[in-house]
């Protein structure tokens, strides 16, 4: 037996699914094999570890049953469909545009799950078992306004579209390049989804792809390869696509799977895939590959940060400058991207400095370009992080100043609420927020501390509302393996000592809530909490904070009841 | 009750719409799935968000499960996407976002669980090393945190985790070790391989 297999075995033997003479072996392996022996050891020593320390959360019958009547009220609401995409594509003024930036291969199969449900609903109207309701697909308004189209197919007037008391799913089936066509919404009227529909096509007008063909589209992988439709015969049906309100239900779920299981990584994972930023380079200008791809990795960085896996990232860095060579670029944008992938790594590994000097190179290099406003912005980054604030400034300020276009409206806003947060904090000599800052980053006893005095100091900074609600976790601190009955009391001090000096400051009306819902939660005094929360009633006319007030007194007075 | 021993007829009976069954099955599952999630997420607000989305979902699509029996694996699958995708939302959300989050708070809290010993020093001792392992495993990316609290703690097998992630038993059983060999790393100075123990005397 060698040393591979034994690691193998290893995990069975965890679970005792060895035979008598594996377990012989391996045992007889471990007593020879000391390197072996020690891994063994080490395995049974963590296992041991967290077996003894990670308990789990107690079970809570009070709180089991609070979730099960929330839930069935909230089985009472109808459900929100396709939330998500409704979002996508009525919120965004490029609807489908946006849908292929993010989520690309996705949404083809998210397309392709809906011309299956097509045939779901077919096959169920023809069964004739179910009381199908048809939303008609609205291919496009010139589509829809012809009569003899109208006659083919099962096609609802708008009255009933409006009345239809499931989603309205309107979809083109046309997929060719990756993004999908498909208008969806209660909220939409017919004559929207319409309008809508020829706005989509005209943005984008795409070869026919034909969905009823027997070959998966290229771009669909193993996953969705399994709900094509295969047969042949469908393929009359063109134009309109039906979905009836049965073979919806489980298009849902599988169209939020599809989404869900989607992820970056797949865009450097994939040969040649339409969506790698490399591949661009084959069909664009030169400009507009540096800008693809950088683009991309701004997305993926800052999806794949704080998920632990920066380390993809990295790879995926070292992946494009290995293909670096093919990409059709000019030597000095080609020696910039270098440098820039070089200082991502850099900042990856903790060299922060290096990074900061490579990044300064590229943005005197190649003012003007997207590389350079990426620079700006890491910078500006990385001296927040380090909390030399006024070279973070500097650096923000130019990344707004001229590079504006380079940025989207959300990464604007980031950085202008944080320009903000360092004005604030400048009269301060930035000391409320590197205590707070420095909190997030210590022991318990530590940030308690810098709360605190951040509180009593400037608690008229807009910090001083993080700090509040930090210290309310603290206290809360919920986490049921940890005894953190210490932090109630002195927190408690804290927060009424805030509330009594400024009661004026909205940021009191906070310190007021945090305060009921330790009392709510970790004394399990009910009449005292009510009291608490009443009285952010006294102290504020604003329906924001009134309204939480008036949910937590809901809550309160639902543990009430349960806990009789 | 554990997930794998509800009666098939309770989730039959909620199935078929019978609301005071309903009530019960989630009575029932609620305690695992809550072990579940906290297990990924460690964070007991975080975890009380998620089991209420994946109840609602479970409750709303309970009809299109085919076979009862198939209820405890569906029920994990269906969680395990919920978390995914709220870790995923939170990284998109997070970071330079969580700064300013909004202060609003979460509606729903979490009713506390006795700390075992009343020994300050104890209860101090046990506190940090939690809070160690804890940071461990939250350092592990997502697929391998779930397939090892999967494995090593809520002791499914291969197979079966290979099913609740929807991936091949060679990735899972790769995601075990690259989270074992990290954990091992991490948490290395409670680790004492001579005795199989936990040193934790030493404290």
């Amino acid at each position: 037996m060698n040393c591979k297999r034994v690691l193998e075995l290893y995990d069975m033997y965890r679970q005792e699914q060895l035979s008598d003479k594996q377990m012989l072996r391996l045992e007889e392996h471990l007593a020879h094999c000391p390197k072996c022996r020690q891994e063994y050891e080490a395995n049974e020593a963590l296992a041991a570890l967290l077996m003894e320390y990670v308990e789990p959360p107690a079970a809570n019958p009070l709180q089991n049953q609070m979730l099960a009547n929330r839930t069935l009220e909230a089985l009472r609401r109808p459900a929100p469909r396709l939330a998500w995409l409704r979002e996508a594509v009525l919120n965004t003024r490029h609807g489908a545009a946006a849908l292929k930036r993010r989520y690309g291969q996705a949404a083809a199969a998210v397309c392709l799950a809906l011309t299956a449900g097509f045939l779901f609903a077919r096959m169920g109207a023809h069964g004739g078992s179910h009381d199908v309701r048809y939303v008609p697909a609205i291919a496009s308004a010139k589509d829809v306004n012809n009569p003899q189209s109208r006659t083919n197919f099962p096609v609802a007037t708008p009255e009933e579209i409006e009345s239809f008391e499931y989603t309205e799913l309107a979809l083109r089936d046309g997929v060719s390049d990756g993004s999908s066509k498909m208008l969806v919404g209660k909220s939409m009227s017919y004559e929207e989804a319409q309008q809508g529909n020829a706005e989509l096509l005209s943005m984008n007008p795409v070869a026919e792809y034909d969905p009823f063909s027997t070959d998966a589209p290229p771009w669909v992988g193993e996953p969705y390869g399994a709900i094509a439709p295969a047969n042949e015969a469908q393929k009359r049906a063109s134009g309109y696509y039906v979905i009836s309100a049965e073979a919806l239900e489980p298009l849902v779920d599988r169209l939020s799977e599809a989404l869900d299981e989607y992820d970056y990584k797949a865009l450097f994972r994939g040969k040649g895939s339409e969506s790698s930023p490399i591949a661009v380079s084959s069909s664009g200008t030169e400009a507009n590959i540096i800008e693809a791809t950088l683009q991309s990795l701004l997305r993926l960085k800052w999806d794949l940060r704080q998920n632990g896996e920066l380390q993809e990232y990295q790879t995926a860095i070292r992946e494009l400058e290995n293909r670096l060579c093919e990409a059709q670029v000019g030597v000095e944008d080609r020696k910039a991207l270098k440098l820039y992938f070089s200082a991502e790594d850099d900042l990856l590994s903790g060299r922060q400095q290096e990074a900061l000097q490579k990044y300064a190179r590229i943005a005197d290099g190649r003012q003007g370009t997207m590389l350079a406003a990426l620079s700006h912005f890491n910078m500006g980054n990385i001296q927040f992080e380090l909390t030399d604030f006024e070279a973070a400034c500097r650096e923000y300020w130019t990344c707004l100043r001229d590079y504006k276009q380079h940025f989207s409206d959300d990464r604007q806003a980031m950085i202008q609420t944080r320009l903000q947060r360092i004005d604030e904090n400048r009269e301060f000599g930035f000391e409320p927020l590197r205590l707070y800052l420095t909190a997030q980053q210590t022991s318990d006893e530590d940030a308690f501390e810098n709360y605190t005095e951040l509180l009593r100091k400037y608690p008229t900074n807009a910090i001083a509302s993080n700090a509040i609600e930090a210290l309310r976790r603290m206290a809360l601190e919920p986490k049921p393996t940890v005894h953190s009955a210490d932090w109630i009391h002195p927190v408690l001090r804290e927060l009424e000592l805030f509330r009594k000096n400024n009661p004026r400051l909205p940021a009191a009306v906070n310190a007021q809530l945090a305060y009921g819902d330790i009392v709510m939660h970790r004394l399990h005094n009910f009449n005292q909490a009510r009291l608490e929360y009443g009285r952010v009633f006294d102290m504020t006319q604003d329906t924001a904070a009134l309204s939480t007030a008036r949910e937590r007194l809901k809550t309160l007075s639902e543990l009430e009841t349960l806990s009789r | 009750m554990a997930l794998a021993e509800i009666p098939v007829e309770l989730v039959a009976r909620s199935r078929e719409g019978d609301p005071q069954a309903l009530n019960d099955l989630i009575v029932a599952i609620s305690t695992d799935l809550r072990r579940l999630i906290y297990n990924q997420v460690r964070d007991p607000e975080e975890a009380d968000e998620i089991i209420q989305e994946v109840l609602i979902r479970v409750s709303r699509h309970l009809h299109n499960l085919k076979d009862v029996s198939k209820f405890p694996s569906w029920v994990m699958r269906m969680t395990f996407n919920q978390c995914f995708t709220f870790l995923r939302k939170k990284s998109r959300t997070s970071n330079f976002y969580s700064f300013e989050e909004d202060i609003e708070v979460a509606e729903e809290q979490t009713a506390f669980a006795p700390s075992r010993s009343h020994n300050p020093r104890q209860i101090m001792i046990r506190r940090e090393i939690r809070r160690e392992i804890d940071d461990a495993i939250l350092e592990l990316p997502p697929r391998q945190r779930a397939a090892f609290s999967l494995f090593q703690l809520e002791g499914l097998s291969i197979r079966e985790i290979a099913d609740v992630l929807g991936t091949s038993e060679g990735a899972v059983k790769f995601n075990i070790h690259q989270a074992r060999q990290k954990l091992k790393k991490a948490l290395n100075h409670f680790l004492d391989r001579k005795s199989s123990n936990v040193a934790v005397d030493v404290y």
